[in-house]
């Protein structure tokens, strides 16, 4: 691909998440939302959290794998348990990944 | 006197908003891990896939969005004509799409400029803190919706460039034993664990969690968007079965 062609598609996907991300509040701002919607869209982040976070962790080697072998499973558990113990985010990461680490 | 006490409530009530977006910046900083190791992942693969020192920092600080350059980058590799790749990224960012209608009636008094700025800032960890600020303050005003988004979306903003910067500078350097991506992963981890407590938030994020491994290999992470809506369908319908059963 050519510099210039580089360049382009560097606008573009730039424009792209301008367009995903700020057409509607730029202009749509009087948007109306049945309360139904305004009200479910609260589940929006914890949806995308997921489908982000589960593969990552329920995948070994682009296959299902629930039993011990799969270190990123052992690891996520090991980092939540820690997480309803200690109630901290940086404990819980690097215990995290002290597990993958050391299963690996 | 009412002059006086106008006077008064004014710097009041701009302080109150500094420490709110002072409170995004510092919730923001709990998470930087996830932004700063994504950052790096993603600068290395930038100069990875083979783009100039200056192509990739203007991609990093104009594009803004990691999912999206990931996905680009074999596609420019594999010559694919630009449009495509355009049209690839545009499926990529149509979770923000949804994210945007979420925040827009909060952002419908400000003016344009800053409604450009506070949704291009909006990215899913940003979403994910403001939802939990709305749900721990049940009370909250739009002025401090607004101000709590601007400090997490500005401490998200700097440390994802942050992150990509070293990443382009450091491409080679950082062995991929170190996980990194990872670490990321187990930050949302715990992001994601506290938010389960409703049932109805449980089921949604366990239909997203199934339907995303489903359609793990669906071109341009279009499985994402499907398991954003399935989780969101899934937890509104709970909430609509069990309406009336509790009114807390």
């Amino acid at each position: 691909m050519s510099t210039l062609a580089i360049w382009l598609l560097i606008g573009l996907l730039a424009l792209s998440t301008v367009i995903s991300r700020s057409v509607i509040p730029l202009f749509f701002p009087n948007i109306m939302l049945p309360p139904w919607l305004e009200k479910g869209l609260v589940y929006a982040p914890i949806s995308a959290l997921a489908a982000v976070v589960v593969p990552e962790v329920v995948l070994n080697q682009g296959a299902v794998d629930l039993s011990w072998h799969n270190p990123q499973l052992i690891a996520a558990i090991g980092g939540v348990a820690c997480f309803f113990l200690v109630r901290h985010i940086l404990v819980t990461v690097f215990v995290g990944m002290l597990l993958l680490v050391l299963l690996r | 006197m009412e002059q006086l006490v106008h006077a008064q409530a004014q710097p009041l009530q701009a302080a109150d908003m500094r420490k709110i977006t002072r409170q995004g910046w510092r919730d923001m900083l709990e998470l930087s891990p996830a932004m700063i190791a994504w950052g790096i992942v993603t600068g290395m693969a930038m100069i990875k896939a083979g783009l100039t020192l200056p192509q990739a920092f203007g991609m990093t600080l104009l594009v803004f969005a990691g999912a999206a350059q990931v996905v680009a980058l074999p596609l420019i590799i594999a010559q694919v004509p630009i449009w495509m790749i355009f049209a690839a990224a545009m499926i990529v960012n149509l979770r923000f799409l949804v994210f945007s209608v979420m925040i827009t009636p909060k952002l419908r008094a400000l003016p344009w400029y800053r409604r450009l700025l506070d949704s291009y800032l909006c990215i899913d960890i940003v979403l994910s803190l403001v939802t939990r600020f709305m749900q721990q303050r049940k009370d909250y005003t739009t002025d401090e919706f607004v101000h709590y988004q601007r400090g997490v979306g500005y401490c998200s903003w700097l440390c994802w460039q942050g992150g990509s910067i070293a990443g382009i500078l450091l491409a080679g350097q950082i062995p991929p034993e170190w996980q990194l991506g990872f670490m990321g992963t187990m930050v949302l981890l715990a992001l994601l664990v506290p938010m389960l407590m409703r049932r109805s938030a449980l089921v949604g994020a366990v239909v997203a969690g199934v339907v995303s491994v489903l359609c793990v290999d669906w071109p341009y992470k279009a499985g994402m968007m499907m398991a954003v809506v399935c989780g969101l369908a899934a937890a509104m319908t709970m909430d609509w079965l069990r309406r009336g059963e509790e009114k807390v």
